[in-house]
């Protein structure tokens, strides 16, 4: 086969997908209240952007690559703290990772021909669940683009034997690892896929070498990132002992749910979509059993996707932006058996075959992305809106400064306020507390509903309780003096 | 040191701070902690969290429901969810099929009695599957079908009149089961209208049921 990187066709079809899906990712960023987690990750960028040292900490927290990688982007563009920070400066991070996601496909045409990777670049660039979670503040894009720069450098690895690719993807092993903990995962399906697709090939043997020189360098590029480059070593001492936690937080702590979840979620997302990747999934595994003797990447890819999938299942610890991983992985085999499907067609109509198989899938896809990413996509109906932030509660600084001023001394109690950190992001003088302090003297008081009674109590006569929505189902109560 | 010099050191003192730049006292207030992904909330038919208590609304003996099965017009005549019969069809059941969805911003139904009425309580339920409050609840009754004169209003918590109805001392409240009844003091007219705008959850408006209890003006 030609050499991937002359093939101009292709880099030209994949950049136009790429330009779409950053379309896709970067439109109307704002017009979705931050979700907790997303005001998480920005406070937490805030502190680095102001001077902190990043310290990781397992608990409610993932890797700092995220920060690391936003950092550089937000400086450009003058953003030194968290009150300088808007919402689409911040999500334009995981657009950007989830659109150059499509790109590296290119690096694997060799293993997958040309139509099945400009097909998976076309499923990535429009299926809802991976436009939706490219929109988010998360740490899934970059993973996933983490991730999948490992496997094509390694792949490259395996073609063209230069060891500038081996350390490449041992940098992207290393820096997936440092970006969610759920990487042991997907360390553990490639090793089941490695083990059983290399009892079919000799090459195998060949790949020890340069494994060692790919796990050095991944634990080099880890232990740096841990690290906080060199600033908080404890970082890396905890990275390994908070997979007891993690274990621990599998169980579910509250986001337990049936093994069958994630089908749930794709199916409501839009069911003319799923069962038509389905099918082309399927086709996609039987082309990789009958192909099996060839180069083993669709094998490696299927049986990867399907024991990621199995492990995902089965954990009860379950939201929606976890499929996305198997789902990435198990779209690039569908798109490999559309690729052989189209191949039974008569030659002449051949393209016009491929044309109505991408139309017949596209134009359901397209309608539920615009009906979940953009039209609804904090409604309790959308399978990928999972605890959002109601716009409720983007009313509550325009409230606080008509009763208050500018500069009011703001104190929210309770242990359920997020994301009020980002909403009051502005405000100079505010204080958070689990419980509610000894003084009660703020112009503003916000309570969650497990200590409201107390609140309510202490402060008494002369102050006027309102109510704010921070979730579905979730308040936060405000009092405000009577006389403001 | 004597009574001179003590004096001396006094007004040095004194001079000295006053003549000192005074600055805001600035204290360093607690972090906020960081969490997991929150849970989804479940809780069907929550208790409201604050426990007042509601003194009961006092009616003459022989009232009865107006409302019931009476036209209902709203400002969204062609509501996102369900219908405007659902109103007043006696079903208070919180689930989807029971209450009709209006757009979002501010909205109003209208129920129309019929006839002149004298009404002592209206009770309304928006929603109750789920913890929420809507904003700028305005209950008004008329005998003007357009309210726009001899508009009586019975509740009204919009505090900075935001609505533009005028500012109301009522407070806002979580929807539970028990729906909201509202003292209508005797007001006499045939029209009673329901104004709300978004709440909590979304930016939408919905109802469940509404009852007027009454009796047909002598």
């Amino acid at each position: 086969m030609e050499n991937p990187r002359r093939d101009w066709r292709l880099w030209l079809a994949l950049g136009i997908l790429a330009l779409i899906a950053f379309v896709l990712r970067s439109t109307d960023l704002e017009s979705r209240p931050m979700h907790t987690d997303e005001a998480v990750n920005a406070v937490i960028l805030g502190n680095v952007l102001e001077g902190q040292v990043y310290r990781y900490d397992p608990e409610d927290r993932h890797g700092p690559t995220l920060y690391f990688f936003a950092q550089p982007w937000l400086r450009l563009i003058g953003v030194d703290s968290l009150a300088q920070m808007e919402a689409w400066q911040l999500r334009l991070v995981p657009a950007f990772f989830g659109a150059a996601s499509i790109l590296l496909l290119g690096l694997l045409v060799d293993g997958l021909g040309r139509a099945a990777v400009i097909g998976a670049g076309l499923i990535w660039a429009v299926y809802a669940p991976v436009v939706y979670f490219s929109r988010v503040f998360i740490h899934e894009p970059l993973f996933h683009f983490l991730l999948l720069l490992a496997l094509a450098a390694a792949w490259r690895w395996d073609r063209d034997r230069k060891w500038g690719w081996m350390v490449l993807a041992g940098v992207g092993v290393g820096l997936a690892q440092a970006t969610k903990e759920t990487a042991v995962l997907v360390w553990g399906a490639g090793l089941i896929a490695v083990i059983i697709t290399a009892s079919t090939r000799e090459r195998a043997a060949s790949w020890l070498p340069a494994i060692f020189i790919g796990i050095a360098v991944a634990l080099s590029a880890a232990v740096v990132a841990f690290s906080s480059f060199g600033q908080n070593w404890a970082g890396v001492l905890d990275a390994v002992t908070g997979y007891v936690g993690y274990a621990r937080r599998a169980g579910g702590q509250g986001h337990e749910k049936p093994w069958f979840t994630y089908f749930i979620w794709l199916w409501k997302a839009g069911p003319v979509a799923l069962c038509l990747l389905s099918v082309l999934l399927v086709v996609g595994c039987l082309r990789a059993w009958v192909e099996r003797h060839r180069d083993g990447l669709p094998a490696f890819l299927a049986l990867s996707g399907f024991a990621l999938l199995m492990f995902y299942s089965a954990i009860p610890y379950k939201t929606p932006w976890l499929m996305l991983a198997p789902v990435m992985v198990l779209t690039m085999v569908s798109a490999f058996g559309a690729d052989w499907l189209i191949g039974f067609a008569p030659k002449v109509v051949r393209p016009w075959f491929a044309v109505v198989l991408a139309v017949a899938w596209v134009l359901p896809a397209a309608a539920s992305t615009k009906r979940w990413c953009f039209e609804r996509p904090i409604d309790e109906r959308n399978p990928f809106a999972y605890s959002p932030t109601v716009t409720d509660v983007r009313r509550l600084p325009e409230w606080i400064r008509t009763r208050a001023g500018d500069d009011p001394l703001i104190q929210v109690i309770g242990d359920d306020y997020w994301p009020l950190p980002w909403e009051l992001r502005r405000f100079p003088r505010v204080g958070y507390w689990a419980q509610p302090p000894e003084k009660l003297d703020g112009d503003i008081v916000l309570a969650s509903a497990d200590v409201v009674d107390e609140v309510s109590k202490r402060l008494g006569e002369g102050w006027r309780p309102g109510f704010f929505g921070l979730r579905p189902g979730v308040l936060i109560l405000s009092f405000s003096r009577e006389a403001l | 040191m004597n009574k001179t010099q003590t004096l001396l050191l006094t007004f040095a003192l004194v001079g000295s701070a006053l003549a000192q730049e005074m600055v805001p006292l600035k204290t360093d207030l607690p972090k906020p902690l960081f969490v997991g992904t929150p849970v989804p909330v479940k809780l069907p038919n929550l208790e409201p969290p604050i426990q007042g208590r509601r003194p009961p609304v006092m009616v003459p003996e022989g009232v009865e429901n107006l409302a019931l099965g009476k036209e209902v017009t709203a400002s969204d005549m062609e509501p996102l969810l369900g219908d405007l019969t659902l109103i007043t069809d006696g079903d208070k059941e919180g689930e989807e099929g029971y209450w009709v969805e209006l757009g979002p911003d501010l909205q109003w139904v209208q129920i129309d009695l019929g006839e002149e009425a004298d009404i002592y309580a209206i009770a309304v339920w928006h929603y109750h599957s789920q913890a929420r409050v809507y904003h700028d609840v305005i209950v008004q009754i008329s005998n003007d079908p357009e309210f726009k004169e001899g508009v009586t209003t019975v509740f009204n918590n919009d505090d900075d009149n935001s609505s533009g109805l005028g500012a109301g001392k009522d407070y806002a409240y979580i929807e539970t089961y028990e729906g909201r009844v509202i003292d209508a003091k005797g007001t006499r007219g045939r029209y009673v209208r329901l104004y709300s705008k978004g709440n909590t959850s979304t930016e939408m408006n919905h109802y469940i049921e509404v009852e007027v209890f009454g009796k047909p003006a002598a």
